[in-house]
């Protein structure tokens, strides 16, 4: 009778525990214990450093799809354009990843439905996989490569970066241009000027 | 002689235009803010203090997508204030459909500023402007 009473004892106790350990953190979520780590918004300003941050990849890129769904070769266009993402040139001083702006505006754009994307170099290799594929499996000879389209999207991104003992100021320059790559015309240019200026701590370690 | 009296009586002038224009912009913010605490209720929203109001805001519709031109103005007099807004934008339905990141702006005393935001989906609406001063 003691050692069943025993075991039942140690198995309540056990459970308990284990069921401690189960909870430690609340319904969906595993608790860190002392970690450091929330979450945060991903739309909120930031403002860590005067580098180029997720706040201007994000205003630079909403502000250039809102501007270029306003352009007439796409807004009056009978049929939704067909569109290529082209380089955009880093002329800045920092490492910026270019590709992140204008993929952000290709998704934008795409939600429209104003727009067609054709896909672009990174990716054309498996899109050429999947035809290939398509082409043996459907013995169709009809299946039209993804590389016409009718414009393309490029531009660069320069700075000016000046600091004194007290100051640091970063300006930007994000300019994209609507290119028809027949007659090399451009059909539309907008800029995104960021200005940053961050003041350096008069005491440091 | 005349020129002094002339001089002291286009000063008075000035004082009382002055502050015939001081009062004038009081009233004119006191309207404001009265009208932003109306229109809180679904357009904007406070998120702190409503150190910076909206004077002014204009919807139309431009190929088919739903733009918001809104005017912010300094609630103080004097002091510059740093801001941040964002756009919500809703469907017919009344459906979260899209949101804009926070934009960061800058307004000085007794100014005025203008933006323009655009929705990218031509299902959109209607709209939410949320404000936040908090530094």
């Amino acid at each position: 009778m003691g050692s069943i009473s025993k075991i039942i004892g140690s198995a309540a106790v056990a459970a308990l525990l284990f069921s401690g350990c189960a909870t430690t953190g609340g319904a969906g979520k595993v608790d860190g214990g002392d970690s450091n780590v929330a979450y945060g918004d991903a739309k909120a300003v930031e403002t860590v450093t005067a580098d180029f941050g997720s706040t201007d990849l994000q205003a630079t890129a909403e502000m250039m799809a809102q501007s270029l769904l306003e352009v007439r070769y796409i807004a009056k266009a009978q049929q939704p354009p067909k569109v290529r993402l082209m380089e955009v040139k880093n002329q800045s001083y920092e490492h910026i990843d270019t590709r992140a702006i204008t993929e952000k505006i290709r998704s934008k754009l795409l939600k429209s439905g104003s727009v067609r994307f054709v896909a672009d170099s990174a990716n054309l290799g498996q899109v050429n996989e999947a035809r290939d594929f398509l082409e043996t499996s459907t013995k169709k000879k009809n299946v039209k490569a993804m590389t016409d389209f009718d414009y393309v999207i490029t531009g660069t991104v320069r700075s000016i970066k000046k600091a004194n003992a007290n100051v640091q100021d970063n300006y930007y320059s994000i300019m994209l241009q609507l290119v028809d790559p027949q007659s090399s015309e451009i059909l539309w240019e907008d800029e995104k000027e960021i200005r940053k200026v961050s003041k350096k701590p008069s005491l440091g370690w | 002689m005349l020129n002094i009296k002339s001089l002291a009586l286009s000063a008075i002038a000035l004082l009382m235009l002055g502050g015939c224009a001081n009062q004038n912009s009081q009233m004119q913010r006191d309207a404001v803010m009265e009208r932003n605490k109306a229109l809180s209720v679904d357009k904007v929203n406070y998120v702190d203090d409503m150190d910076v109001l909206v004077s002014d805001i204009k919807l139309f519709k431009e190929n088919g997508f739903l733009k918001l031109m809104a005017e912010f103005i300094n609630a103080d007099n004097g002091e510059k204030r740093d801001f941040v807004y964002q756009v919500e934008w809703y469907d017919q339905y009344g459906q979260l459909k899209e949101t804009t990141s926070w934009r960061p702006k800058t307004v000085i005393g007794n100014q005025k500023i203008k933006v323009v935001e655009a929705a990218t989906i031509p299902s959109i609406v209607d709209y939410k402007l949320i404000i936040s001063t908090k530094k």
